[in-house]
């Protein structure tokens, strides 16, 4: 019996400590309306906003992350996040996204996108990421982007050169996530997104089965009405 | 019109202003807020199609105006994720029903975000105020 509880004494030495997940890991939901840094766009970022119709040009119409701030900040959409020994996957519910992004540096960045849908459908507008610990807190950083809209509502863009920064890290109970945008091509200063999440009592995300919004027939049906 | 219960109604309401509610915040799925002005305004119609699909349920309803003119305005509410979640189906939502629909008129013409729908026999539900 002592010989048997010396082995397992020293087992740890052997194969190292067992991986243990953070209070990161587990299913949140949006807590709020989150907070903005002033943003201030350089002359190509005005032109770009100035451009978006959000009637027409929000990706979210056709079923499309517009970036990675946009699917965390979605009220009622469960995000379930979970920490592996060498990747963290984050699944969105929000458009079945799934996120796998690998730990270390940016020597693992992949040249494909990180997230996908459940169809294997891959979405650069959400860059290629990777992250690493600070501490508690959890870093992700992205590049690679399509180009895409960090606020849909009014056209903010994000453009090949925007390199995003999440920090990620539990303080009282909540998560909290820090966005930092940088793109000199866009801002002339760092855009920073501010949010926090509760956690609920879920496993995991549910099945949301997307359908792209599609107002043509709504048109053509008041249009034929029209003409009676 | 289908008769059930006064309590069913008000519940099915409550979960599905609730719903609207929640919905209308920041970013929501393609920018509620920003699809849909602050005018409110009431349409009467009949039910002619309801859906229950993410990211927004929504009913069509055909309305006739005082020139009896046919039109039909697009109601939309919320994903029906969040509604299944708070108890909402939609099978109360009778097709042939006559009903008032009041909300947010929407960018698009003919459109509006729900915020109530009152029944022909006067029941509603007013929305309670936003959780978050």
């Amino acid at each position: 019996m002592k010989t048997v509880a010396f082995v397992f004494s020293i087992c740890p030495f052997f194969f190292g400590p067992a991986f243990s997940q953070t209070p990161i890991s587990g299913v949140w939901l949006l807590n709020g309306p989150g907070s903005e840094s002033a943003i201030q766009l350089t002359p190509l970022g005005e032109q770009i906003r100035s451009d978006y119709d959000l009637l027409i040009d929000d990706p979210s119409l056709s079923c499309t992350p517009a970036s990675v701030s946009r699917i965390w900040a979605n009220p009622n959409s469960r995000i379930k996040i979970t920490e592996q020994v060498d990747a963290i996957e984050i699944s969105y519910e929000l458009f079945d996204l799934r996120r796998h992004i690998p730990l270390g540096d940016p020597s693992v960045l992949s040249d494909s996108p990180s997230t996908r849908n459940l169809s294997g459908d891959l979405f650069a507008e959400m860059g290629s990421s990777f992250a690493f610990y600070e501490g508690a807190t959890l870093i992700i950083e992205s590049r690679n982007h399509a180009p895409g809209y960090i606020r849909t509502s009014r056209g903010i863009p994000q453009s090949p050169n925007t390199v995003a920064i999440e920090e990620i890290e539990v303080r009282d109970g909540e998560l909290h996530i820090t966005h930092t945008y940088r793109d000199e091509s866009l801002f002339k200063m760092p855009l920073v997104l501010e949010y926090s999440f509760r956690r609920i009592e879920a496993e995991d995300v549910e099945i949301y089965s997307c359908t792209d919004a599609d107002y043509d027939w709504f048109l053509e049906l008041n249009n034929k009405s029209d003409s009676k | 019109m289908k008769d059930f219960s006064t309590t069913a109604k008000r519940l099915l309401m409550a979960a599905l202003g609730l719903g609207a509610c929640l919905s209308i915040t920041l970013d929501a799925h393609h920018s509620t807020n920003a699809n849909f002005t602050q005018e409110i305004l009431s349409v009467e119609g009949t039910i002619e199609r309801v859906r229950f699909v993410n990211p927004h349920a929504s009913v069509l309803l055909r309305h006739v105006d005082a020139e009896g003119q046919e039109v039909f305005w697009l109601i939309e509410s919320g994903a029906r994720t969040t509604l299944e979640r708070q108890g909402v189906t939609l099978e109360h939502l009778e097709i042939g029903s006559t009903v008032t629909a009041t909300g947010r008129k929407g960018r698009r013409d003919f459109t509006m975000y729900l915020q109530k729908i009152t029944y022909e026999d006067g029941t509603e539900f007013i929305p309670q105020p936003e959780l978050n």
